[in-house]
């Protein structure tokens, strides 16, 4: 545990290195805002309870600063209960297309409504609002439609998947920054965007992207991908497994 | 200890199963039942997916099936004939489940209908244990496991075409009542993750007509097909198998049962059965309070398939 903590420190404290001596020199011709990650890649293994990520930066113009982190998208569905012979029972649902499977930000203000207009937000992805879900089909009138959009909003942040409200962009300096996040448990694994924008007077005057690679490693990934990739050999070895330890345990009741 | 499962894509405590899988096993091992229909609503409980709960379940079932028709074999209680017969329409049986399964979970209401299903299932045998079990707490004993079935088979059952003959039970039947019995059980092993057996024994009994001492290993025996064909197509049909949460549930109810199995000189038979019923009857109750309840949210958010 001790030494996990140590290689994160180390991790954090190298990229602050790497920072200072790669990014610093480069004074010269300053790139507006620059940023790093301390992990490219977020494992998932089979003790994995969660992991925090560590977003560093440097500004050289003039500006606020937003971080953002958003996961594949894909398709939800959005289902609504309602009363039926006194149980709660699924009655309508709506599908959503291309709906972030994961989404933070973090902003150097308190409220991403200071420094950027309602239409800019929607048009480069940034904060809750901004988050527009599409329904699949227009099957409900609009009233009916937002109804199904906040709950899937709402569902999300209960499931750690959304934020409640944007984390805090730390100066460490004048020009240096950091941005923490904690991806939870059941963070999706697929590929991340993480960007980094400079917001002059209302106007986004730079953006910078990063991947990041959220996946299972290890004995967990193996097992992930064989039980999709070999479904039925999966299965069968599952039922081989069960019926084995069926037998050892009569076995060993026997010699008892 | 923390244990991330790679199907069920979420972290879960070990030990949290592990005691709660030896818990259900000491049950299966002081009641001789399976005790599938506490397992599944038990991870339900904890958070565990429905799907997942019910297509990991099923594999467990496989192991403990194993375990105890090796034993019933080892004393000659299990009519093989019989039990290849059950198992024929038991495999036809669990591919009929997968679909209604399937179906279900199309239709969004698959987590509905487990908790339905249970809640029937939990609540009938439940109260009828209780009532058998109180009554007979008034009752002189009687030798429950007679050598012979005196149950009158009715004459449609005999009156089927298919007939063949069970030398082990003595039976000369269509093949299609065992083989429907079988089917149900095999329906309900895809479709809930149990073994069926609360259904399936009493059908031997009174419309097989079958001796008592083989019924429960020849159910076993065909419980193993019908579980086994549940896991393999959960896991192909759905990828809800977890075999990380499958072994941590096979040692917990090995431990359980092994446990249960040396203590059951402990208690006394009837006392003990009216427990179970109360325990039976706990269960059903929660999950009837979570499916009547006003739920926390009445919108839910799924990843689309």
């Amino acid at each position: 545990m001790i030494r996990l903590f140590q290689k994160r420190k180390f991790l954090v404290f190298s990229s602050f290195i790497l920072l200072v001596v790669f990014v610093m020199p480069g004074k010269a011709f300053p790139e507006p805002l620059n940023f790093s990650l301390a992990d490219d890649y977020v494992e998932i293994t089979g003790g994995f309870t969660g992991s925090d990520l560590v977003v560093f930066g440097d500004r050289e113009g003039d500006g606020e600063v937003v971080v953002v982190i958003e996961g594949p998208a894909h398709d939800s569905v959005v289902r609504r209960k309602e009363r039926t012979f006194g149980a709660w029972v699924n009655r309508s649902s709506l599908r959503f297309k291309g709906t972030a499977s994961y989404y933070d930000y973090a902003l150097s203000v308190d409220s991403e409504s200071e420094i950027l207009s309602l239409d800019l937000q929607k048009e480069r992805r940034l904060g809750l609002l901004a988050l527009k879900f599409a329904p699949h089909k227009d099957r409900y009138d609009e009233e009916v439609t937002v109804l199904f959009q906040d709950a899937l909003l709402r569902n999300q942040q209960q499931n750690n998947l959304y934020p409640i409200k944007p984390q805090k962009v730390l100066f460490l300096g004048e020009h240096l920054f950091r941005a923490d996040f904690h991806l939870p448990s059941n963070v999706p694994s697929g590929e991340y965007k993480v960007r980094a924008l400079l917001v002059n007077d209302g106007q986004i005057v730079y953006e910078q992207t990063k991947e990041l690679q959220v996946g299972l490693t290890g004995f967990s990934s193996n097992v992930h991908k064989f039980s999709i990739n070999h479904s039925f050999l999966y299965g069968f070895l599952c039922v081989l497994i069960a019926c084995f330890a069926g037998w050892l345990s009569n076995f060993l009741v026997q010699r008892n | 200890m923390q244990l991330y499962l790679p199907i069920a894509e979420m972290a879960v405590s070990v030990e949290t199963i592990f005691v709660l899988s030896a818990v259900v096993g000491l049950v299966s091992g002081l009641f001789g039942v399976g005790g599938g229909f506490l397992t599944t609503p038990f991870l339900i409980f904890i958070g565990i997916p429905p799907t997942v709960a019910v297509g990991t379940q099923a594999s467990q079932l496989v192991a403990s099936s194993m375990a105890g028709s090796l034993g019933h074999l080892r004393r000659h209680n299990v009519d093989l004939k019989m039990g290849c017969v059950m198992m024929v329409g038991g495999l036809l049986g669990s591919f009929l489940g997968i679909f209604i399964f399937k179906f279900l979970q199309y239709l969004g209401q698959i987590d509905f209908a487990i908790s339905m299903l249970y809640i029937l299932l939990l609540g009938g045998i439940g109260s009828l244990m209780f009532l058998e079990s109180v009554a007979s707490l008034f009752k002189k004993k009687e030798d429950v496991r007679k050598a012979f079935n005196n149950t009158r088979i009715s004459p449609f059952i005999l009156a089927l075409p298919y007939k063949m003959r069970f030398p082990r039970s003595k039976l000369f039947i269509s093949a299609f009542v065992p083989g429907a019995i079988g089917f149900i059980g095999g329906v309900l092993a895809s479709v809930l993750g149990i073994g069926g057996g609360f259904l399936i024994v009493p059908a031997m009994i009174y419309i097989l007509g079958m001796p008592p001492l083989l019924v429960a290993g020849t159910a076993l025996f065909q419980v193993i097909f019908t579980t086994g064909s549940a896991t393999i197509m959960h896991a192909v049909l759905n990828n809800t198998v977890d075999i990380v949460l499958a072994i941590i549930l096979i040692l917990g109810s090995v431990v359980g049962a092994q446990i249960g199995v040396s203590i059951s000189w402990l208690f006394k038979g009837r006392q003990v059965r009216v427990f179970l019923a109360l325990i039976v009857l706990a269960v059903c109750a929660k999950l009837m309070v979570d499916l009547f309840m006003a739920p926390d949210d009445i919108f839910s958010t799924v990843m689309a398939q």
